[in-house]
């Protein structure tokens, strides 16, 4: 029986970019190999919000991924391997009150409240999604013990 | 995201709701994968043999320095 998963921006970053730093080199590592992993298991569907799909598309771009690559990926989004959901404005006014509570971006709001009811597991790094908002799924952190947040140096959990 | 509904099957065939296929981006014509679970059918979109992300993760990565890749995620203010 299949299940689904949302992989969070930072490991398709990770997975797709080497740190130049060896001290940061794992992360890409763990990123990568978590990345295939889930993608090579037939029961397991990834379901993205339309949102992410833009967000991972340009932060791949932003950092140098060629376009080849990038239309490959926007390809593999149109399979059934995954799940697109619409961000529809009931989920947009749910994101920006619970962002306004907690004072955590919208935009990690954006990229779980679409699939909230759809994945059993959440694969971030960001711990963000430990707070209760995001208590929907169960988060898994496959960098381990790296903290990766938007806008910050990776750094390990304490 | 639970749905529940009841459709009509007729002579065999069982007709999907407009409302329900574009909630699961189901298209009306072309194929899709049924899977029985116990005495359940589960209809889904084609599962692919393989995909490109694949085999670009493969492939050498691009190398950046960590504060570059921190500032590709950031959000710039307009």
């Amino acid at each position: 029986m299949h299940s689904y998963v949302l992989i969070d921006t930072n490991i398709w970053h990770f997975a797709f970019v080497k740190p130049r730093e060896e001290k940061f080199a794992g992360i890409h590592t763990l990123a990568r190999d978590a990345l295939e992993e889930l993608l090579s298991n037939k029961d397991i569907r990834v379901a993205i919000s339309a949102y992410q799909v833009a967000e991972i598309i340009e932060v791949l771009r932003r950092s140098g991924v060629d376009q080849e690559t990038r239309e490959g990926i926007i390809k593999d989004f149109g399979t059934g391997k995954f799940f697109i959901k619409s961000l529809e404005f009931d989920v947009v006014k749910e994101a920006l009150r619970d962002a306004a509570e907690s004072n955590i971006h919208i935009y990690d709001y954006l990229v779980a409240y679409p699939v909230k009811g759809v994945v059993d597991k959440i694969y971030s790094a960001d711990d963000h999604f430990k707070h209760e908002h995001f208590s929907f799924a169960e988060l898994v952190n496959p960098v381990e013990p790296w903290v990766l947040r938007e806008g910050v140096k990776p750094f390990r959990e304490r | 995201m639970m749905v529940k509904m009841k459709v009509k099957m007729i002579a065999g065939k069982i007709y999907l709701p407009k409302e329900v296929r574009k909630k699961v981006n189901l298209s009306e014509k072309g194929e899709c994968e049924v899977v029985v679970v116990g005495d359940e059918i589960r209809i889904r979109p084609v599962q692919p043999e393989t995909l490109n992300t694949l085999e670009h993760l493969k492939k050498p990565k691009r190398e950046m320095s960590i504060e570059d890749m921190v500032e590709a995620e950031a959000v710039e203010d307009a």
